[in-house]
């Protein structure tokens, strides 16, 4: 196939190095797009523990992507909602009206065995105390260039936008999940109410007002940065091109996706005696390998030279440009505020 | 503006269910209490036919301090879906009325007026019988509840339990170090901090919308640090993490401040000035050497400097420079007494030395915390070269010796002048500084005269205190009016800074630590009476401290209510009892709630004592009132919260309730005949004025009219910029505090507020030498109070956890969850998907497999006090013999309602009780015996089930 | 294949009621949609060594009131449980006179189908030009109600009769516990001719 043409493209950048694993994002994201019947299970955009099995419940072994010699795109397991979990009903009427007097408690309902949820595995993480490890990544649809989901689909539900974004027409969309099976990152729902499949839709309605996604602008972290790859100028394109300190997650999956991610640094390691260890790394270089590439070590080295020649008084445009001074260089060209947006005068009205 | 050129055509058709979803027809500003976790982030409600659609943060803060971060866009997941909880299935439409037993959980739904009358009449009844004074109630931080509740309970002559003596946010070792608790940066500052101490805090929970500072510290030069004994979340960007064993880090700090001193790193002259180290000691007995020592008379609190080649020198009370003048910390000399004898005498530092070189070495401290040697140099090195920053939570506080551990934390910032300068100090937990919300609904009437008459009165109160002792600060000052008046408060006089000007009608209610509830009203006395409970090392017990504390009058008009008197009702506003207490429905249940004759709990969610109350009330939420919610010096701002949608269902807001409670007590009054009472210090009270006294003739009861005042009122009192009122709020949204006020929270700043720079504090200290609120007079490391002399407390030490519980292989430790705020945001259907959606524990695997026990199997927890039935969750980064239960589930989350605070004693360190020395004296939120609740001893066990 | 006159009211739209049992039916011989004809080498791919349109045969009823056109299709049901795909199945019109139901008609010669799904809470129509290369259309006009009986599908399609006039239908069969959709289906072999009854 043709790769579908963008003029541009949209690109996000999450530094890991600044994401705290809060779910700000994900619940803005799920606040603001997925609140319907049918939508209660989908979190497009979602954030794990790692090392974890995530969600949906051990993605990274279901498959899709690109054949790596021909590109040809490669068969996918189409995760069931049993492995997105979650979406509990819980028995409120029961615990708080019931005259069960403690008898039942307030818990989700349904079966128990295999329970699993979008964020199931928090804080678990991997290695031996003490020196265990984990950190956070945030994960939305990539708006991939050559995005197998929409290449899988026989309706052609699934375009590029000139903007570079990756958008589904669900009155076309007939449900048949093979988008799901064909992306290699599992951030395709499927809505069981109303028969269609739903993903990240970009915030689009933002973006064409100039304000940011949520899941940029309302990050605490201010870890999130977004913006065309092509702006020179600007942070992302830096951060991707210029210094390649910002990875493509999965980059063998060959969809050539457009999120971006600082790779993790950790604490030392620790010796058995609990004399700090400098020469090997608490994440195991083989584990962040596997996640963004061998580039990852260049990534990493870069960032560590750096926060070397900070702390001996030297400057960084890189580290500078990951502090983003100012939080409006992180949302990229789209820094409208939308509370300015609002049709009527904002006066107060006696409610 | 987007550069999409023609974006119609790119979205179109069907998109536009998504473009649907993104409308709205109103905005306002809103932010939600949350103030455990830093709070007053700026929101913007959006609203779609008269209901809240969704809120978003508004990133409408402006640059501070070039060249530092600005605060946009704060926030957190919770504050992003506080919407979703206004509708939700745990939210209160209309009052309920308990039918059957207390905790069965069957209501009826009743009108407002069935309600109102019945709690009114018993009030009544409790009144005529008891007295005013039997009806109690604890509350939360949140002040939009506080100050409408306390303003009924102050009209009624009722009686109040000091909140933060429940919830334990009170960094006892700060306070007895520098006789404040509650100095903290701004957040901003942390940006300026070139080491990072991460310890007793998890911030990547407990700070998410402040966090970025850290990163960004990092970012620009700061090494972090994490110190905990587990890997928590914390660790993921720090640069080194120290696994510390649970509860020893006050061997840790002892250890770093060796190791400055040892290595010569010290820094010398900051000791010599801001600490009491280099006053002098009697060696004979351990006591200061005094005025009354040297001249026979005086001053009991004048102690003295040794300068070389002078001798003794008093010690400057009303300065900290030492002008130039040398003093000795080390070495050991004779003093001649009044009296004619000679004693030797040491610098305190010179003891304190003599201490940490024979227990505290590096290599010693290692047997005791496990942290390596090398670890505790490389790491002192660092402390003393560079601005460091404790980030310390109120973590430490709640272990039973939490005090060591604070001192040795501030010792440690002491031996590196790590305080009074940016990136700086050791930061916990502040509020205050909206001064005019306190004043506006206490003055005489309304109106910025009688807010002069108020502001007049502090004045004089705080001059008085001057004129009688001029080296007093006015933090002194105020501190000490609030401790007499809370000594005076059952004589019916109120030296404090009263704010209420002229009395048309009386008020007042009183208050204590809600230690004496729990030891006479909750059974507690048994338990603090344990042996192995507390702490072993103490020649005497727990109650003969306790009785010698009431006996030498420490406590006086504090020590209540005593078993005699018995409490007849509880009105929670917004508090949580049974959740919140140590010990929960087991120790609470079959003591206290038997004596009760009636349980209020006044919410706008179902809560763990709501289902064992007899009437739960329905309030408004967050977006359905005007109001603030707990200024902090974090973020320094004034943040607005509007009634974005009218309170759902029959909900209404505090004032109102409690308006109409006041006006139903008058009429049931009035229809059974009854005019008069007296309150608990004898001053009478009449019925029919309590509605008019409540909401000073109606002025409190228009919502618009009452904030407008508080805000005006705090720029009349000089903290918000003049002009401020609430057009100037509702168009910015917050406005940056411009002065601290009198609250004693605000002014433990120390520090000037500058227009364009961070805050730190303690610069007042270290820049213009003004004396700490110690009994010393400087941050004191060296109390030679009695007890702390007996327990070889004196200085700052090690002690190990106490058995509190049992003597069981595993320790319980706790802290915030990242998903709610207390149980607040429990019944929030989007938050509860970000987790496994009910309570767990976090327990090693290698713990878990010695007990057959796998990922989300049910346990149960136990020790001596009791059991509890969780799920377990299996997490390497959990420390082999810790088990981890994040607080914040609801108790009627857990089998049986019974929560992890079901197994926890209670305990509160005996030393608490501890009086008649200067700062040990309690004032509102302040020195007190506070509960302790971490690494408490038990064990687990599979418990077998049967999956349907 | 005749299109019984029955009167209005009859209870057709019941697939195992009375009305039913009374008209003649004719077996069906169903194959696979066609593999090559898989609209993208995805399907392709994950498709190449999974059998599907495995259901051989199903039998078809077709009656009228004067008013609507009613199918019904029965077939044996595959007991496998599946919790994300259901069964499915459509009766197929050509649009342009005929199409080919290998491959479920072609850009040229789209079909048009009447597409019943359980569980789906009403009928869709579509437009297909190859193996699911559907389109939605206006299905406002359909109506249809599937129930499974002693291991068998029965499914009645009803739509304006207008459409019967034009003579031929096939139908399509998906199988849920083997996860069919799109072009993955048993799929007619030939076009059973309307024969609209005498009046
Ligand atoms: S990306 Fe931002 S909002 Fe999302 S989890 Fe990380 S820090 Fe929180
Ligand atoms: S991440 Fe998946 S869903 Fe998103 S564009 Fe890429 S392939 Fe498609
Ligand atoms: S871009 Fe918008 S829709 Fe996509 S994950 Fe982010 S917040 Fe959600």
């Amino acid at each position: 196939m043709t790769a579908p043409t963008s003029s541009r493209q949209l690109a996000w950048v999450f530094d890991l190095n600044k994401c705290i694993g809060c779910q700000t994002c994900s619940v803005a994201c799920k606040v603001l797009w997925t609140r319907e019947d049918g939508e209660k299970q989908q979190w497009w955009c979602s954030v794990n523990t790692m090392p974890g099995l995530g969600t949906p419940k051990d993605w990274e072994s279901m498959g899709g992507g690109r054949d790596p010699q021909t590109g040809a795109p490669l068969p996918g397991h189409q995760p069931t909602r049993e492995e997105f979990g979650g979406g509990f009903d819980y028995n409120y009427e029961e615990v708080f009206y019931g005259g069960t007097g403690g008898k039942a408690h307030l818990e989700p309902q349904g079966p128990r065995e295999n329970r699993w949820a979008m964020n199931w595995d928090e804080d678990q993480g991997a290695g031996e105390w003490p020196n265990s490890y984990y950190f956070y990544m945030p994960r939305i649809c990539n708006h991939c260039s050559e995005p197998t989901c929409m290449e899988a689909c026989p309706t052609g539900a699934l375009h590029k936008t000139d903007d570079g974004l990756v958008l589904r027409d669900e009155e076309v969309c007939m449900g048949d999940r093979f988008c799901m099976e064909a992306c290699p990152y599992k951030k395709i729902y499927f809505n069981y109410e109303r028969n269609v499949s739903q993903q990240c839709i970009g915030c689009f309605p933002r973006i064409e007002a100039g304000v940011a996604p949520v899941c940029v602008r309302q990050c605490p972290g201010r870890a999130v940065f977004i913006g065309f790859l092509d702006d020179a100028e600007g942070p992302v394109h830096k951060l991707v091109k210029e210094w390649n300190v910002a990875l493509p997650l999965h980059p063998e999956a060959g969809t050539k996706p457009n999120v971006y991610y600082v790779p993790p640094l950790a604490p030392h390691r620790l010796r058995d005696d609990m004399s700090i260890d400098h020469d090997t790394p608490r994440i195991p270089k083989e584990y962040l390998e596997s996640l963004f590439g061998p580039e990852v070590h260049d990534a990493l080295a870069t960032l560590k030279s750096e926060m070397e020649t900070v702390r001996s008084g030297g400057s960084s445009e890189i580290l500078k440009t990951l502090i983003a001074y100012r939080w409006h260089e992180l949302l990229g060209p789209f820094t409208v505020d939308p509370a300015t947006l609002t049709p009527e005068p904002t006066a107060h009205q006696e409610t | 503006m987007s550069t999409t050129a023609d974006s119609s055509a790119v979205y179109s058709g069907p998109q536009d269910l998504y473009r649907k979803k993104w409308e709205w027809d109103g905005v306002f500003w809103g932010t939600h209490c949350v103030d455990c976790y830093p709070g007053n982030c700026p929101m913007r409600v959006y609203v779609k036919d008269g209901m809240v659609l969704r809120e978003e943060q508004s990133g409408s803060f402006d640059t501070i301090e070039p060249g530092v971060p600005d605060f946009n866009p704060m926030g957190c997941q919770k504050g992003a879906a506080w919407s979703q909880s206004l509708y939700g299935p745990d939210r209160i439409m209309y009052p309920l009325k308990r039918v059957g037993e207390r905790g069965e959980g069957r209501w009826n739904r009743v009108t407002w007026d069935e309600a109102l009358a019945d709690i009114a009449d018993r009030i009544i009844d409790a009144i005529e019988e008891d007295g005013p004074q039997t009806i109690v109630h604890e509350g939360t931080p949140e002040m939009a509840t506080v100050i409408p509740t306390n303003k009924f309970f102050s009209v009624l002559g009722g009686h109040g339990l000091d909140l933060n003596g429940s919830i334990n946010d009170f960094s006892i070792g700060l306070y007895e170090t520098f006789g404040r608790f509650s100095a903290v940066s701004s957040a901003d500052d942390w940006f300026h901090s070139e080491v990072v101490l991460i310890w007793h805090m998890n911030p990547v929970y407990t700070r998410i919308p402040f966090y970025h500072f850290i990163a960004e510290a990092r970012y620009n030069g700061a090494e972090v640090i994490n110190i905990s004994p587990d890997i928590n979340p914390s660790h993921v960007h720090a640069d080194y993490q120290v696994p510390i064993n649970g509860g020893t880090d006050a061997a840790f700090g002892l250890a770093l401040a060796q190791v400055m001193f040892e290595e010569n790193l010290a820094h010398w002259d900051f000791i010599r000035e801001q600490t009491d180290l280099s006053f002098l000691v009697r060696t004979d007995n351990w006591r200061y050497l005094r005025q009354t020592d040297v001249d026979g008379g005086g001053l009991e609190d004048q102690m003295y400097h040794w300068v070389p080649g002078e001798g003794v020198r008093p010690a400057d009370r009303g300065s900290m420079f030492l002008k130039g003048v040398d003093v000795a910390l080390e070495g050991s000399y004779d003093v001649q007494l009044a009296d004619g004898s000679t004693v030797t005498v040491r610098p305190a530092f010179d003891i304190l030395r003599e201490k940490l070189n024979r227990e505290f070495t590096p290599e010693k401290q290692q047997a005791i915390t496990g942290v390596h040697p090398d670890v505790v140099r490389s790491l002192a090195r660092k402390i003393a070269t560079k601005r460091t920053n404790i980030m310390l939570g109120y973590n430490a506080c709640k272990y039973y010796h939490g005090d060591l551990m604070e001192r040795a934390q501030a010792l440690v910032l002491a031996a590196s002048g790590n305080w009074g300068r940016k990136g700086t100090g050791i930061r916990c937990w502040a509020s205050g500084m909206h001064d005019g919300a306190f004043i506006a609904t206490n003055k005489p009437g309304p109106g910025a005269a009688n807010t002069e008459i108020v502001l007049s009165g502090r004045d004089a109160a705080i001059s008085a205190m001057k004129a009688f002792d001029p080296t007093m600060t006015t933090e002194i000052a105020v501190k000490r009016l609030g401790q007499m008046s809370m000594k005076m408060q059952r004589s019916g006089q109120r030296p404090g800074l009263d704010q209420r000007g002229a009395d048309e009608y009386p008020t007042g209610s009183t208050s204590s630590p809600p230690a004496f509830w729990w030891y006479w009203q909750g059974g507690y006395n048994e338990r603090w009476n344990k042996e192995g409970w507390g702490d072993d090392s103490l020649p005497r017990t727990f109650d003969e401290y306790f009785q010698e504390a009431l006996a030498k009058g420490w406590w006086d008009g504090m020590d209540h209510p005593r078993t005699e008197e018995r409490p007849r009702i509880l009105i929670e506003c917004g508090g949580n009892m049974l959740r919140r207490t140590r010990g929960g429905k087991t120790a609470l249940l079959p003591t206290l709630w038997p004596k009760l004759d009636l349980i209020v709990s006044i919410d706008f969610r179902i809560s763990q004592t709501g289902l064992y109350s007899d009437y739960i009330l329905p309030a408004a939420q967050h977006y359905e009132k005007i109001g603030f919610h707990i200024p902090t010096p974090h973020l320094l701002n004034l943040t607005f919260s509007d009634k974005a949608a009218p309170p759902a269902g029959e909900s209404r807001n505090e004032w109102q309730i409690f308006h109409a409670l006041a006006s139903m007590i008058a009429k049931r009054a009035r229809e059974r005949g009854l005019e008069e009472y007296n309150d608990s210090t004898g001053q009478a009270r009449r019925y029919a004025n309590l509605p008019d006294a409540y909401s000073m003739k109606g002025f409190l009861l228009d919502e618009e009219r009452l904030n407008d005042e508080q805000i005006r009122d705090s720029a009349l009192a000089g903290t918000l910029p003049m002009g401020t009122n609430l057009r100037t709020l509702r168009e910015k949204g917050h406005v940056r505090f411009v002065d601290w006020g009198l609250s004693p929270m605000a002014l433990a700043q120390a520090s000037p507020i500058k227009p364009n720079e961070t805050h730190a504090p303690f610069r007042d200290n270290t820049e213009q030498g003004t004396p700490f609120p110690t009994y010393a007079r400087r941050a004191q490391f060296y109390i030679d109070h009695e007890w702390f002399l007996e327990a070889n407390e004196a200085l700052p030490t090690y002690k190990p956890n106490p058995r509190s519980g049992g003597d069981y292989p595993l320790g319980m430790t706790s802290g915030h969850n990242r998903w709610s705020i207390h149980t607040m945001n429990q019944g929030n259907w989007v938050i509860l998907g970000t987790h496994r959606g009910e309570p767990n524990v976090m327990v090693n695997p290698d713990d878990a497999a010695a007990r057959g026990v796998a990922d989300d199997d049910l346990i149960r927890v136990f020790n001596d006090v009791s059991s509890f039935l969780v799920r377990a969750k299996v997490a390497p980064n959990v420390r082999p013999g810790q088990i981890i239960s994040y607080n914040g589930w609801a108790g009627f989350q857990y089998k049986d309602w019974s929560g992890a605070n079901e197994i926890e004693p209670g305990m509160v360190k005996w030393i608490g009780f501890a009086g008649g020395y200067g700062h040990l004296s309690h004032l509102g939120a302040e020195w007190q015996p506070v509960p302790a609740d971490r690494w408490i001893p038990c064990d687990f066990e599979k418990v077998q089930e049967v999956h349907q | 294949m005749k299109v019984e006159r029955v009167d209005a009211g009859q209870g057709l739209a019941d697939p195992w009621g009375q009305a039913w049992s009374a008209l003649p039916a004719t077996t069906v011989a169903l194959n696979p949609v066609d593999y090559e004809a898989q609209p993208n080498r995805y399907i392709r791919a994950a498709w190449k060594d999974r059998p599907y349109g495995q259901t051989v045969e199903a039998r078809v009823a077709a009656a009228s009131d004067g008013d609507r056109l009613y199918i019904r299709v029965e077939w044996p049901d595959d007991p496998r449980p599946n919790a994300e795909f259901q069964d499915a199945a459509s009766a197929i019109f050509p649009m342009n006179g005929t199409g080919a139901l290998a491959t479920m008609g072609d850009p040229e010669k789209p079909l048009a189908l009447w597409f019943w799904e359980d569980g789906r809470p009403s009928p869709l129509r579509l437009v297909s030009r190859g193996p699911g290369v559907f389109r939605k259309d206006d299905g406002s006009e359909l109506s249809a109600r599937g129930a499974c009986n002693n291991g068998a599908w029965g499914v009645v399609f009803a739509g304006p009769e207008a459409v019967a006039g034009k003579g031929k239908v096939g139908v399509a069969i998906w199988n849920g516990s083997n996860e069919e959709r799109g072009g993955l289906a048993a799929v007619s072999q030939d076009w059973l001719q309307l024969e609209t009854a005498e009046e």
